[in-house]
């Protein structure tokens, strides 16, 4: 038979599976591949962020393990909350989206008001001892909102462009914190869900036009601040003219250089798991949030480092393999944008410990250290988890 | 089958994300495995050490920019820890004794044990130079210069500590610095917060005085620079990216007048000395110590302090190079009069009859004097004052009690001529018949018991708390009250609980437990003087940045805690009794008129009003007080000038006899100054060694001519 468009066929996807029976057991709908996938990264990220944060631990001074309980902490209840978020019906939330929106520009608002300030961006509210910082779970909200907006038979222009302008305020709220590395998110997953949906291909071209003007127009005028600039650039420039560019490039530009003596100096097999002396010495900033792969780098070599890569392609892979079989559009293209979400905030944390990407940190997903973005990332696993799910539910009905 | 376009673009997509990821991973192979060696060495020789840079403090200035804490350069011999690591314990050992028999030689005393002990202090960084001599000669560093094989490690570099221009000068007032110890260091380094001011383990801390409390203002953000050391702890270059030059601290300024504060403190060592020489009338009693005192001096319409003088005092100098233990114990020794203590905020004493100004306000504000229903008597009427007053129910119902003064005989005294003559009848019965209340006599329930009166202005005038001074340790004297006795009484200090009538009469006339700080009793004199403004006296007077054209960061403006607005109708006749201490008015003398006569005060242009007071300490000899304000326009003496009074002054002299003779001449002594414009310029140490040495050249030079003459004659009357 021929698989044409999502809603042509009774079975559902692009490619044809096997239909679910009565007598298969309940957890014939979970993916195994992918929650395994899950559950090593977040493991592998929890024992990094311990390496990055335990400290010296000497007999005086043992151990610091706080950072790691909390982290895997936050794992436990991201499962939980991705458990909640496989089993709704979110095709039947739809109604919703719209007051999720609505919340999500509110917060983003009020957060330029009363948010706190760490490293310079007003990202995070402070609730008691908690930092949260809205705009991990606004992606998932993101996804949602642009998954209903473009999920029709055809995107039409007018669809397209309201898409574009759904998305286009929330980054703008975020501009305002300024949250760079955020943004760039929200931009390559807007891109990605555009690409992926039936949106007609000259649109995509000519999108494509507009935003190369933009992104040249921006560099020319004063949207982003200097330091802001400096950080997106300074990856590809050499001593020299880090030099001229003064003191807030010289930072940048070492964190970048330190980061990649970190990974460099871990060689094949790393020098040993809370042996790195690089990020031992906290000669690499950030280590337990955007540069933690610096921390498996130096750590566990390419031998461990890539093992990482790997288990991300395996997550990469079965997400992609859900959105291609499942049912309707809706539901493909969350799965499209929580994939999106990953791959570019892998290669983004990892890219930048490495010099091959600018240094804006957004945190790698599963990985580092923090609550809001342990919660968000498990939470986009569990709605692929109900994508898969409901393509069993579909074949049932039939 | 797929030529869905949705089907293409999932192709594309897949693609790309594996193009990334391959990305990552290409780069990854790249660094670890073919640029491995390289990074490898980098990291190597990558692990940087911070070396921190003390920056100068801020300086101290007078009201009119004289600097009296300053920086200075000196040598200071170091040695370098890693490279003494390289040498044998023989060596080592060796090192030390040449190097203190050189030291020593330049005419710093030191042992090799005390440079061995140096080395061994584990508050210095592995990297960091280790000061084992400051304040060495300068040929020194010439000297080990030029021998550097005979003294590896060692190096002579400079630092500024603190120096003194004006010596022990407002010593007390100024503070000192020294090595943050370990309390001090967690106390003000919160761990979560990366600051500019991060202390290190030997950095140095105000520890008192204005070094202590302007310390965030006086210290300056430490440089730091990034040596590059390798796995064997080997220097190997420095990473010049990240290096931070030390900035200068901010310079305060202070209301202190130097000029004024060097008269106060020449003046109460003076009167010190006057009264030790005096005998005691009777042999018996308690002789004349007068080794302890204080004087301060503010301004009523700011309540900045001008001088603040307190003896005996101590060196600042003698901290910069560290403090022994022996010398430290001297200054804080009972002994030798606790030099350390600054009397002027720390010392705590009775008021005697200065607090009769308080008394005689109380008493109009309550009612107790005036023409209302509760008045025992009216301002102007007269009481007959025969000496002593007697009392009965002064505790149990069925005491009586003989409260005695040293006045003997009759006399009439309305509240005016009370405060002249420091009658303590007068005053005594206003505390036994106009304040206490006999026993469930109509107490009122404003928060305030009726009786306690006297307690209620006392504290409104800001006795009893801390004044609030920008000075660490301050003591708030004390206003003994029901509340007082029983919480001294919890305490097990005091033997009883119970406020009694004799309780109130003693407090009328400012003994018993009423507690006050030179400070304080300056400060409420200024209150009076300036109409009831209650100020927290101010000792700083602004901030600015560094250097002599700085600029100003912060003023600090006068800081009034209340305004009791006092009306002009108590105001008078108070101060008219006052304006009469100094003066003599036909037979009627002030307690104080002797002491102002002998220094031919201009009462006429600069009239003064004050009051003395004699507190009796068991066993001692009394304390001696003075306290006034002026100059102040009053009709009362026919007095015309239009100025409101400038100077506030309490006089605290202990162990040192009646107010009248030992406080009051200083006190007019300093007015007089004051009042002629006459303070003489405060001499720095500088100007007094010039001034030695003139003074020198001119007596040998007289004493060649007197050669030379005699020579001539000698030559003459030779046969």
């Amino acid at each position: 038979m021929t698989a044409s468009t999502f809603d042509t066929n009774e079975a559902g996807g692009l490619l044809r599976s096997r239909y679910r029976d009565e007598s298969d057991p309940w957890w014939l709908v979970l993916d195994p591949i992918l929650i395994l996938s899950t559950l090593a990264i977040a493991a592998f990220g929890s024992i990094l962020v311990y390496s990055a944060t335990r400290g010296p631990a000497t007999l005086i001074e043992p151990a610091n393990t706080t950072y790691f309980e909390k982290q895997i902490a936050f794992a436990i209840i991201g499962l939980g909350l991705a458990a909640v978020a496989a089993v709704m019906d979110v095709r039947r939330m739809r109604s919703l989206l719209p007051i999720a929106y609505g919340a999500l520009t509110a917060v983003l608002l009020a957060i330029l008001q009363f948010g706190t300030d760490i490293n310079g961006a007003r990202s995070w509210y402070r609730i008691g001892e908690f930092t949260f910082q809205p705009s991990e779970p606004g992606k998932i909200v993101l996804i949602l909102v642009l998954a209903a907006a473009f999920s029709t038979e055809e995107v039409s222009f007018r669809r397209l462009a309201g898409g574009l302008a759904l998305a286009g305020a929330t980054i703008f709220l975020i501009l305002q914190q300024p949250d760079l590395g955020t943004i760039l998110v929200y931009i390559a997953v807007t891109a990605v869900m555009i690409m992926l949906s039936t949106v007609r291909v000259r649109y995509i071209v000519l999108l494509s036009l507009a935003a190369l003007t933009a992104v040249t127009m921006i560099f020319q005028s004063d949207v982003l601040k200097d330091y802001q600039k400096v950080r997106l650039t300074v990856f590809v420039l050499d001593d020299e003219a880090i030099a001229e560019l003064g003191p807030d490039a010289a930072r940048v530009a070492y964190n970048a250089e330190q980061s990649q003596i970190a990974i460099g100096n871990g060689g094949i097999f790393g020098e040993g798991l809370f042996e790195g002396t690089q990020t031992g010495s906290n000669l690499v900033p950030e280590q337990q949030t955007d540069f933690i792969f610096s921390v498996a780098g130096e750590e566990l070599g390419f031998r461990g480092a890539g093992i990482l890569l790997v288990l991300f392609g395996v997550l990469g892979f079965r997400v992609w393999r859900i959105a291609l079989r499942a049912t309707d559009q809706f539901d493909r293209l969350i799965a499209v944008g929580v994939m999106a979400m990953f791959v570019f905030q892998v290669f983004q944390s990892a890219g930048m410990t490495m010099g091959i990407m600018p240094v804006t940190g957004i945190p790698m997903p599963l990985v580092s250290y923090g609550g809001s973005s342990m919660l968000t990332s498990m939470v986009a696993i569990g709605l692929v988890l109900g994508v898969h799910r409901r393509r069993f539910d579909y074949a049932l009905r039939a | 089958m797929h030529e869905d376009p949705q089907w293409l673009r999932m192709r594309i997509f897949a693609f790309l994300a594996l193009s990334l990821l391959g990305a990552l991973g290409a780069r990854l192979w790249f660094l670890q495995s073919i640029e491995h060696e390289r990074f490898d060495f980098e990291a190597q020789t990558n692990v940087l050490e911070p070396v921190y840079e003390e920056a100068p403090r801020g300086r101290i200035l007078d009201r009119n920019g004289r600097v009296l804490v300053d920086n200075q350069v000196v040598q200071v011999v170091t040695i370098d820890r890693a490279e003494l690591a390289g040498l044998d314990e023989a060596a080592r050992e060796e090192l030390f004794v040449r190097l203190a028999i050189s030291v020593s030689r330049s005419g710093r005393l030191t042992k090799a044990d005390a440079i061995a002990a140096e080395i061994a202090d584990r508050s210095y960084g592995p990297f960091e130079r280790i000061p084992v001599a400051i304040d060495v000669d300068r040929d020194l560093l010439v000297f080990i210069g030029e021998r550097e094989d005979e003294f590896p490690g060692v190096e002579v570099v400079q630092r500024t500590v603190r120096s003194y221009p004006y010596g022990s000068l407002a010593a007390h007032v100024l503070g000192y610095v020294g090595p943050i110890t370990r309390a001090e260091w967690e106390s003000v380094t919160d761990p979560d917060e990366e600051s500019d001011k991060q202390y290190q383990l030997n950095d140095e801390i105000g520890k008192t005085g204005i070094e202590r409390v302007f310390e965030a203002e006086l210290r300056g953000v430490p440089g730091i620079r990034y040596l590059r050391v390798d796995r064997s702890s080997k220097v190997i270059g420095e990473d010049d990216g990240r290096r931070r030059d030390p900035v200068s601290g901010n310079d305060v300024w202070l209301t202190i007048d130097i000029d004024l504060q060097a008269l106060a403190e020449q003046e109460l060592n003076d009167g010190l000395a006057l009264a030790r020489r005096k005998e005691t009338r009777d042999p018996t009693d308690p002789p004349f110590v007068a080794s302890a005192g204080s004087v301060v001096i503010t301004d009523p319409q700011t309540g900045g302090v001008l001088a603040m003088a307190s003896y005996p005092t101590y060196e600042p100098a003698d901290f910069v190079n560290g403090i022994s233990f022996t010398q430290f114990n001297e200054l804080t020794s009972e002994d030798n009069f606790s030099p350390i203590l600054n009397r002027a905020i720390q010392g705590q004493y009775a008021p005697g009859s200065t607090f009769k100004l308080v008394t005689a306000y109380a008493s109009l504000e309550e009612g107790v004097l005036g023409d209302g229903p509760e008045a025992i008597r009216g301002i102007y009427d007269a009481y007959v004052d025969r000496g002593d007053y007697t009392y009965s129910g002064c505790f149990e119902d069925s005491d009586t009690c003989i409260y005695r003064s040293p006045f003997s005989g009759t006399r009439r005294v309305d509240l005016t001529s009370a405060l002249t003559v420091s009658s303590d009848t007068y005053f005594y019965e206003i505390g036994g018949e106009g304040f206490w209340r006999r026993p469930n006599e109509d107490l009122n329930d404003d928060g305030v018991t009726e009786d306690e009166g006297i307690q209620k202005w006392a504290t409104l005038m800001g006795l009893g708390t801390d004044s609030g001074i920008q000075l660490p340790y301050e003591r708030g004297g004390a206003v003994p009250d029901r509340d007082y006795y029983r919480s001294q009484f919890d305490l097990g200090v005091f033997g009883t609980d119970q406020w009694f009538g004799g309780s109130t009469i003693i407090l009328a006339i400012g003994q018993g437990e009423l507690l006050v700080t030179p400070l304080q009793l300056a400060n409420t004199y200024a209150t009076f003087a300036n109409g009831g403004r209650v100020h927290q006296p101010n000792i700083g007077l602004k901030v600015t940045t560094a250097g002599d054209e700085g600029d100003v960061i912060r003023e600090i403006g006068p800081r009034v805690l209340r305004d009791l607005d006092i009306p002009p109708e108590f105001r008078q006749p108070i101060e008219q009794g006052l304006l009469g201490v100094p003066r003599r008015d036909g037979s009627s003398a002030g307690t104080a008129w002797r002491a102002f006569s002998d220094v031919d005060f201009p009462l006429g242009s600069w009239p003064v009003a004050g009051k003395t007071g004699t507190a009796e300490v068991q066993g001692r000899a009394d304390t001696s007080i003075f306290a006034a304000y002026g100059p102040t326009d009053n009709p009362g003496y026919g007095i015309d000038i239009d100025e409101e009074p400038s100077v506030a002054i309490a006089v605290v002299l202990e162990e040192a006899g009646f107010g009248s003779s030992a406080a009051a001449p200083v006190a007019a002594r300093i007015l007089e100054r004051i009042a002629t414009d006459t303070v003489d310029p405060a001499r720095s140490l500088k100007q007094t060694e010039a001034l030695i040495v003139e003074l020198v050249a001119a007596r040998l030079e007289e004493a060649e001519e007197l050669r030379a003459a005699s020579g001539q004659d000698s030559e003459g009357a030779l046969p």
